[in-house]
């Protein structure tokens, strides 16, 4: 999940197409993705995750970076 | 688009705090073109298309500017004109200019927003920035057209599908009142939030409940949370709605790409009660993820686009450094906007210097300089209490000191009553006239003597003080007198108009539960009664004095209670205030039973003057409003504007007039500037506004002629002791200067509504505002002005809606009403789907006429009243019809030695008159054969002429002319089909060749059935004329018809009918008269004999392919199709069965093909809007409905244009004086043509006959009195019909000619008066 994830970040919404990411890296702040950015990015894992992520848990704790991202995931899952 | 205005011109520019080298920079400047592609994008329009493509580059040189010589305002003024600038597209999109000073350089960049947007600003700054200083950069953009390719490959459906469901049309959300002016200007304002704002915003945007995915976003959300409270505090809306733009730069590759990558999307939000700005916020965050997630490119449309006109634009890229060199930019204005856009407020950092810049561009016709203040001081306001106490309810807010001095007042309350004052001046002076009425007179002294014996009647019948006394009476001193006997008595008086239905008064009397009714039995009982003295009983305050009804919404009157306190309050208010407490002598004109009534009655007798009364005209209520005006004793007058507008054509100098009182209804400032012009500035009008609820008059205004320019005069500021607020629907104040309903405290406050306390208590409500006081809910809206004056806005009522759409019908009103200068306009939604019934359609069991037929009834066999009516002059019919021989004869006896044919035969290729031909060939005559192409003949139909012309050995003549188009336009929009325009230009063109021929005689291959559409008519029947005379007759008709104006008129030449010689020269003779054939032997004759084919390439019965694109228009604009009726003749007359008549009127229509034909003709029909719309009704000067529609876009927004225009004489009028709506005509009934006449219902007998004798003949409702016969799509057969008709109830004769001498029902009824009155002489 997470593999496709950052390839959709790399191919769909990255400030640089040529940009390496590893799981840690802060998306949000260090300028990766920017704010409409990330909501394609919530679009796409609602999509692909087949879940349904509300506002108030599109906070910057559950994607602040892979890792973060995949976190949230599992406790969407459970 | 408006292509003629710079809109879309987007230019910046950077003041460098040092010279730049204009060398390099142009090389930049060069560079930057290369790179872009968006630079040297053009537009060139290939097939009425614009096609966008790429110019190759070529070097140009940057323009240079010294500005070293310039002021200030110089620069300013070079670059405003250069904003300005309009770019032909298909050479160049932008323009630029460098302006050398001595220490500064000032690039300018003004590019137009079709290649670009604000982020390709800061990439084109940065680009050239690169270029400036680095002579080896180079650049490596992702071009636009890749972005295309990628948009076009993009899967967007469910964005797409997301932004449809949001695109629901909701109601406009109004700030600030319309103002006619300027189209698509607009004032930009620019507003840096200050430090501590900026940084209470930070701090705010790190808070847990308000902090987002980053602080830009939780930036932009705040940002979209003020907007959101002020709208919805300016225009107390809860359902709101801003559109804001983001650029769909989703890809990677596309953050560098310059062009148009913005799309605008909506955020809807709904704001409820005990709404904080945090619980809002939340809301904004929610709906502004759904925006991000679904804002993809394409996903937007113009119809999204058009559902918003706030506009929030945040937008948080900057242009960073141009390394060392200092400079600051600035977004210039272009000065324009789009036109439905009221405001669009960006919020932008471009010099990054961590300040937030506010640039509010707001469209100048709903923004004046107020406007435009309040609304910054409200955001202002909204960012300071937003982030010093974001959890406080918006409700409660109280955003200016404006605010709180609208909710304070002070009362004085008077003392006394209305009886102490008329008894102060009945003692003062006894001999003073009170009252008069025609030669009558009745002083002080004897009125208080009637009233005394009144009072002493009911006491004597045992009538205790405070009950109700109904008054059921005629305006009269006897009125005047038994009102005052009732108040003498303490009782609570219930004036009900004579005039009024029985039911309604016994519903009154019931309701009041009345202790007596006094009607004028009761006077003359009282005149013959001996009564001894009576006690005037002592009135406090809180008695009731009145009870008045009004119309309530449930269809039962409201009875509306008054207490003696209210009522003084009132009219003492209006004595000292109108006429200083002069004595006032005023007309008593108007009903009883309305309460603007009061002040005409009370104000005379309390201060010494005279009330004249003018009593009830026979059953009508309004009286010679003329008289009136024109009484030279007068000094006050109070009436509506609907009298001042019945009146105002017949006003004399009225020197003793000093005060005009209006009331009632919305009052034009246009019909105000007349009375005032008329009478002088020595007349003082004042509009009055005031719900019986809160006695007569609350809110007061004196016209002002030079100050009051809104269309409608405000009704302006409360009277004394009365207070009026304007409150939203959660009962919160509005602010200043936008809409609230009125509500009304004081002492006019009525007691309520009589029998009905769940209403009183809906109405009058308490409010923590106002301790101890009840509001009254009017109902009515309002806003105050920057004078501090109300106005008057309409009533709740008048808020309907169209296709979803909230319309303001005062707004139309008003909107009209200044484009027309008319005095009275009535707008009104309407949805009357037209008969138009297919389906469960009843066919006459003879002739298959069906029952959409208009006005047709069945008898119990299922026969329809024409063919019921036929068996009466069957016989008479049977004579006109004649042998083959004596066609023959007829044809011999013309016959010309010297012409090279007996006649000519008018052949369609269909089968009549294909049989007509042949045997007209077998009887021996030399015929012409005349084809007639109207451009949409079936090929096969022509094919089948040409054949059967050169199988018969006949010539054939194939005519046409290029007028048919305007011909078809003309015929469709007077008869609603093609075929009347068709018929008549083969008639005028064939009897120019038979003139040119020599041909003695045209045939023609009507059917019998046709006869009865186009020259016959029962009447003619009926009334017994012989045939010798019927056919006169017709050649009358035929003569006038050739006469009318129309397409053919204006198209063909149309000189040889002028005179009577032509009809001499040229016979037309109808050859199915001479010839009884069924449709069975001539289908058998053509086939065996003639080899005769049915033309397959129209798919239907019949050979001209337009025809379905008649029979179409004429079923949606009439609801039935133009052929029931001759077909029915055919079937009556036996050349058709029944069966076959209605498989013809029912065959398929294919619309495509029908609105391919009908844009090939030029004729615009939408079906849609036959069923609804809104509808004005106006006075004034007439204009074009095209005309107005395009000027009340201008004033508009596009659901509330109405699409039906009904210019009327005059507005009738309801007993009260106010717009009677349900007399107003039918707006399809004026629409079915476009050249239907002022409106004017017919005025007298005659007039009420020719009309009623019209609309049935005519099948068309409600026509005007002068309104053309002809333009009604009145022919030569209808003229037959209506001669007969007016011949037989009249008992005259009646020449045909008349008709179309004086084709309006004014003119005709005129004419017929001199023929009466020749008659009797």
């Amino acid at each position: 999940m997470i593999q496709r994830i950052k390839a959709y970040i790399l191919s769909d919404i990255a400030s640089d197409a040529d940009l390496s990411i590893s799981n840690d890296d802060d998306l949000l702040g260090s300028g990766i993705v920017d704010s409409m950015g990330i909501m394609k990015l919530v679009a796409f894992i609602e999509d692909e995750a087949d879940v349904k992520i509300p506002p108030g848990e599109i906070v910057i704790e559950n994607f602040i970076n892979l890792n973060a991202i995949e976190q949230y995931l599992k406790t969407k899952q459970d | 688009m408006q292509p003629d205005l710079p809109i879309y011109n987007v230019a910046f520019k950077f003041a460098f705090h040092q010279q730049l080298d204009a060398t390099h920079f142009n090389v930049a400047f060069n560079k930057l073109l290369q790179a872009h592609q968006s630079l040297r994008t053009v537009f060139v329009e290939q097939q009425e298309k614009p096609v966008q493509y790429v110019k190759d580059y070529q070097p140009e040189t940057l323009e240079v500017i010294d500005i070293e010589k310039f002021s200030e305002a110089e620069i300013q003024h070079l670059l405003e004109n250069r904003i300005q600038q309009k770019f032909d597209l298909g050479k160049k999109c932008f323009d630029s200019v460098l302006l050398q000073g001595k220490d500064e350089s000032i690039w300018f960049f003004n590019i137009h927003h079709i290649i670009t947007d604000a982020w390709s600003f800061t990439l084109y700054f940065n680009d050239l920035k690169s270029f400036y200083f680095d002579k080896k950069a180079v650049n490596k953009t992702v071009q636009f057209e890749d972005y295309i390719t990628f948009e076009n490959k993009l899967d967007n459906e469910k964005s797409v599908k997301h932004w449809e469901k949001k695109s629901e049309p909701s109601k406009k959300i109004e700030l600030f009142p319309l103002q006619p002016g300027k189209v698509s200007t607009c004032t930009r304002e620019h507003i840096d939030l200050g430090e501590s704002l900026t940084k209470r915003l930070s701090t705010l945007a790190e808070h847990q409940d308000f902090k987002s995915l980053t602080k830009e976003l939780t930036l932009y959300q705040l940002f979209m949370t003020a907007l959101f409270s002020v709208v919805y505090k300016i225009s107390s809306n809860s359902e709101l709605r801003i559109g804001t733009p983001l650029h769909s730069r989703v890809k990677p590759e596309f953050k560098k790409t310059t062009g148009l990558f913005l799309d605008f999307f909506p955020v809807n939000i709904n704001v409820e009660k005990k709404e904080s700005f945090q619980t809002l916020h939340k809301k904004v965050q929610g709906k502004v993820f759904d925006l991000l997630k679904y804002a993809k490119p394409g996903a937007t449309n113009a119809k999204i686009r058009s559902g918003f006109d706030i506009v929030l634009n945040y937008a948080n890229q900057s242009f960073g450094t141009f390394n060392d060199i200092e400079f600051h930019s600035k977004w210039l204005s272009n000065g324009y906007i789009d036109q439905t856009d009221q405001v669009r407020v960006q919020i932008h950092d471009f010099d990054g210097t961590g300040k937030f810049h506010l640039c509010i561009d707001f469209n100048d016709q709903y923004f004046s300089t107020k406007n435009r203040n309040d609304f910054i001081t409200y955001l202002n306001a909204i960012l300071d209490e937003l982030t010093l106490d974001p959890l406080q309810d918006l409700n409660e807010l109280r955003l200016t000191q404006n605010t709180e001095n609208l909710l304070s007042y002070s009362f004085n309350p008077i003392e006394g009553n209305v009886l102490d004052d008329f008894l102060h001046q009945s003692d003062t002076h006894p001999d003073r006239i009170a009252l008069q009425q025609g030669g009558l007179q009745c002083s002080y002294k004897e009125l208080f003597q009637k009233a005394s014996r009144v009072a002493a009647y009911l006491q004597s019948i045992g009538v205790k003080p405070k009950e109700k006394i109904v008054l059921h009476l005629p305006r009269s001193i006897d009125y005047v007198a038994a009102l005052f006997g009732v108040l003498f008595n303490n009782n609570c008086a219930v004036p009900i108009p004579i005039s009024s239905p029985v039911k309604r008064v016994e519903y009154i009397k019931d309701n009041t539960n009345a202790a007596f009714s006094i009607d004028s039995g009761t006077i003359q009982d009282i005149r013959g009664q001996n009564l001894s003295g009576f006690n005037l009983q002592q009135i406090s305050s809180n008695d009731s004095m009145y009870v008045i009804y009004t119309s309530g919404s449930t269809g039962k009157p409201k009875g509306v209670e008054i207490s003696h306190h209210s009522f003084a309050n009132y009219i003492f208010w209006a004595n000292d205030d109108y006429l200083n407490k002069q004595p006032v002598n005023s007309p008593l004109f108007t009903s009883i039973g309305f309460d603007l009534t009061l002040t005409s009655l009370f104000l005379p007798l309390i201060s010494g003057g005279t009330c004249t009364i003018y009593p009830e005209k026979e059953k009508e209520d309004i009286v010679d409003l003329k008289t009136v005006f024109n009484n030279q004793n007068l000094n006050l007058i109070k009436a509506t504007p609907t009298h001042l507008q019945l009146v105002k054509n017949s006003l004399l100098p009225n020197s003793s007039l000093k005060v005009l009182i209006v009331g009632g209804e919305p009052f034009s400032a246009v019909l105000a500037t007349e009375f005032q012009e008329h009478y002088g500035q020595d007349l003082d009008i004042y509009n009055e506004y005031g719900p019986t609820e809160a006695t007569v008059g609350c809110i007061i205004h004196q016209f002002n002629k030079a100050r009051d320019v809104s269309s409608e005069v405000p009704i302006g500021k409360p009277i004394s002791n009365m207070h009026a607020v304007l409150l939203n629907t959660e009962l919160q104040p509005v602010l200043p200067n936008t809409i609230g309903e009125i509500y009304l405290l004081g002492d006019g406050v009525a007691k309520g509504y009589l029998e009905n306390d769940l209403l009183t208590r809906e109405k009058f409500i308490s409010h923590e505002e106002f301790p101890n006081q009840r509001l009254y809910k009017t109902g009515d809206f309002a806003r105050i002005n920057e004078q501090g004056n109300f106005e008057f806005l309409g009533r709740k009522d008048d808020q309907v809606k169209l296709n979803g759409y909230r319309i303001e019908l005062g707004e139309i009103e008003a909107a009209v009403a200044k484009l027309t200068e008319s005095n009275q306009t009535v707008a009104m939604v309407w949805d009357n789907e037209i008969r138009n019934r297919t389906d469960n359609l009843f066919y006459c069991t003879s002739c298959g006429l069906p029952s959409n037929y208009p006005s047709i009834t069945y008898n119990e066999d299922g026969v329809c009243s024409l063919c019921q009516n036929f068996d009466d002059y069957q016989a008479q019919v049977a004579h006109y019809f004649r042998s083959q021989n004596d066609l023959k004869e007829l044809i011999e006896g013309r016959k010309r030695s010297n012409s090279e044919y007996d006649c000519m035969m008018l052949l369609s290729g269909g089968k009549d008159s294909t049989y007509a031909l042949a045997k007209l060939k077998e009887l021996g005559f030399r015929v012409l054969a005349y084809n007639f192409d109207n451009g949409f003949i079936s090929e096969e139909a022509l094919d089948n002429a040409r054949k059967i012309c050169n199988d018969l050995n006949v010539d054939l003549l194939i005519d046409s002319t290029d007028a048919m188009n305007e011909i078809f336009v003309d015929s469709l929009q007077r008869h609603s089909n093609v075929c009347n325009g068709c018929f008549k230009a083969i008639y005028t063109l064939s009897t120019h060749v038979a003139l040119k021929k020599n041909i003695p005689v045209i045939v023609t291959g009507l059917s019998r059935g046709q006869f009865f559409e186009t020259r016959l008519s029962e009447e003619l029947f009926k009334s017994n004329t012989s045939v010798e005379n019927i056919d006169e007759i017709i050649l009358e008709a035929r003569k006038e018809y050739h006469r009318i104006n129309d397409a053919v008129s204006e198209h063909l030449d149309v000189s040889i009918f002028e005179t009577d010689e032509v009809f001499e020269q040229v016979e037309f003779v109808d050859f199915y008269r001479f010839c009884d054939s069924s449709l069975a032997e001539m289908y058998k004759y053509l086939d065996q004999t003639l080899g005769w084919k049915r033309p397959t390439d129209t798919g239907r019965s019949t050979n001209c392919l337009i025809n379905q694109l008649g029979i179409y228009v004429h079923k949606k604009k009439e609801g039935y199709s133009n052929y029931a009726f001759p077909y029915s003749w055919d079937v009556r007359i036996g050349h058709k069965t029944r069966k076959e008549s209605i498989e013809e009127i029912n065959e398929e229509i294919d619309e495509e093909e029908v609105y391919k034909m009908m844009d090939e003709i030029g004729y615009n029909f939408d079906p849609s809007l036959l069923s609804k719309g809104i509808v004005v009704y106006y006075t004034g000067n007439r204009i074009d409905d095209e005309k107005i529609q395009n000027e009340l876009a201008r004033l508009l927004p596009a659901y509330m244009i109405p699409n039906r225009f009904i210019h009327m004489e005059e507005i009738p009028v309801t007993q009260n004086g106010k717009a009677d709506k349900a007399k107003l005509p039918d707006p399809n009934s004026q629409f079915y043509n476009n050249n239907r006449n002022t409106y004017q219902a017919p005025r007298n007998d005659i007039e009420v006959l020719i009309s009623q004798i019209w609309q049935d003949v005519l099948q068309i409702k409600e026509i005007g009195v002068f309104d053309s016969f002809l333009a009604l799509g009145g022919n030569s057969l209808a003229a037959i019909r209506i001669t007969s008709r007016m011949e037989e109830q009249l008992g005259l004769e009646i020449p045909l000619r008349e008709l179309f001498e004086h084709p309006t029902i004014a003119g005709y009824s005129d004419s017929i008066a001199i023929i009466l009155q020749s008659n009797l002489d």
